[in-house]
């Protein structure tokens, strides 16, 4: 963590509250992305979301500044969606019925033409997401698509490297199934 | 390296998730063989684009609205006090529990341990017989001519080993001398002032007490 994040730390464990704002904005869209990948549907992810920071103010203090802001903030929100899944316990539904999704890719995209091509790469990664486990996910999307190294996976899930190593060895391998199966160009050049 | 193992590999090698070692090993075996080397490629491939496609994705934002409730929500808590740690134990009780008993459960082995090998009191401590106590001979007295000897006809014919001691009263000289170790002065108060010595006869059971003072000097006989 910066000097600049440490010293918004010191300020809202003052009791400077209005610190808080600052010192989480940065991560808001990443927090709000990866939950929305990790749960599969937007209010679920909003709601991890918002739990995420909800629960990062009240234990700001357990925070150990020597550590990534962003991957301690990422570990709350891994053990956050887990507890929704296991609060919902049911699959989240296919990307395509879920109104919310399509209002939020459509607000957010540039114009008609990238809100469709976004809508298309989302639902494609989103759809090959689904053929990996809740375990294989998280491990996938904090190493490979956050690119955290696999002992600060392992910290943000509170598991060994080997267990991240094998599920992320896994995972890799029905996502190449996934991707190759959608994208069978890419194995023209190696077939 | 075979390439089953080879392959087992490969996703992480994709990624640059072995180490160094065991990377530069794959990557000798994958420019021997084409099959593994075709493999590692498509693995590649497929991370790559997975990333592309995570990369133009449009993520989704939080509208203001959403995000000011949000703050005044997450600000409106209050942050969790200090925890108190225990410097000795740490924070968490189950932590402190298991390091109580880290401690604990060793330190009663070690305990039993030494009380049973060095401290566990003797229950009958040997105390080494002065110089003066002399064992009984085993030899009877002569019998003077004329006398009938009538232990002949009390004891058996194998005869038993005496086991008692006999405590000779010590030379004069001896008794009136002080001991080493020991003050010659006045006797402190409260310290024991008769010692009383019971002698048993392992065969006969035959016990006789003698009273001594503090100088060992003999006081009396009883039983």
């Amino acid at each position: 963590m910066n000097d600049r994040g440490k010293k918004l730390v010191e300020m809202v464990l003052a009791g400077k509250t209005e610190a808080f704002e600052p010192l989480v904005l940065p991560y808001g869209t990443s927090l709000l992305n990866l939950a929305f990948r990790m749960t599969g549907n937007m209010e679920d992810a909003k709601e991890a979301a918002q739990e995420t920071l909800m629960r990062a103010f009240k234990y700001l203090r357990r925070y150990e500044p020597e550590r990534s802001f962003r991957n301690w903030l990422y570990g709350i929100l891994v053990n956050e969606a887990r507890k929704l899944r296991a609060d919902r316990a049911n699959p989240p539904l296919p990307l395509e019925t879920e109104a919310g999704t399509e209002r939020a890719l459509v607000a957010n995209g540039p114009g008609p033409g990238d809100a469709h091509a976004a809508r298309e790469t989302r639902s494609q990664l989103m759809e090959c997401l689904t053929a990996l486990t809740a375990r294989e996910k998280e491990i996938f999307l904090l190493r490979d698509i956050e690119e955290l190294s696999i002992a600060e996976a392992a910290k943000a899930l509170g598991t060994s490297s080997i267990s991240v190593r094998v599920n992320l060895s896994r995972a890799r391998k029905k996502m190449k199934e996934a991707i190759l199966t959608r994208y069978p160009h890419l194995a023209e050049g190696v077939r | 390296m075979n390439c089953w193992r080879i392959r087992r590999s490969i996703p992480l090698l994709a990624g640059n998730d072995l180490p160094e070692q065991k990377a530069r090993r794959l990557r000798a075996h994958l420019e021997r063989c084409e099959m593994c080397r075709n493999e590692f490629r498509r693995y590649s491939a497929a991370l790559n684009k997975v990333k592309e496609l995570a990369d133009r994705e449009t993520p989704p934002e939080w509208t203001n609205a959403e995000w000011r409730a949000l703050m005044a929500r997450t600000t409106s808590a209050r942050v969790e006090k200090r925890p108190f740690v225990s410097p000795v134990f740490g924070p968490k009780p189950m932590t402190a529990l298991a390091r109580g008993l880290a401690v604990a459960v060793p330190a009663v082995v070690i305990g039993l341990v030494l009380w049973n090998t060095v401290l566990k009191p003797k229950s009958s401590p040997v105390i080494p017989a002065p110089a003066y106590v002399r064992k009984p001979e085993l030899t009877p007295p002569a019998v003077a001519p004329g006398q009938q000897d009538i232990r002949k006809e009390k004891e058996p014919a194998v005869r038993t080993q005496e086991k008692s001691i006999i405590v000779a009263r010590p030379p004069k000289a001896e008794r009136s001398a002080p001991r080493p170790n020991e003050p010659a002065a006045a006797p402190k108060e409260g310290s024991q002032d008769v010692v009383s010595v019971t002698l048993v006869s392992q065969d006969t059971g035959l016990k006789v007490v003698w009273f001594l003072d503090k100088n060992f000097e003999w006081k009396g006989e009883g039983k």
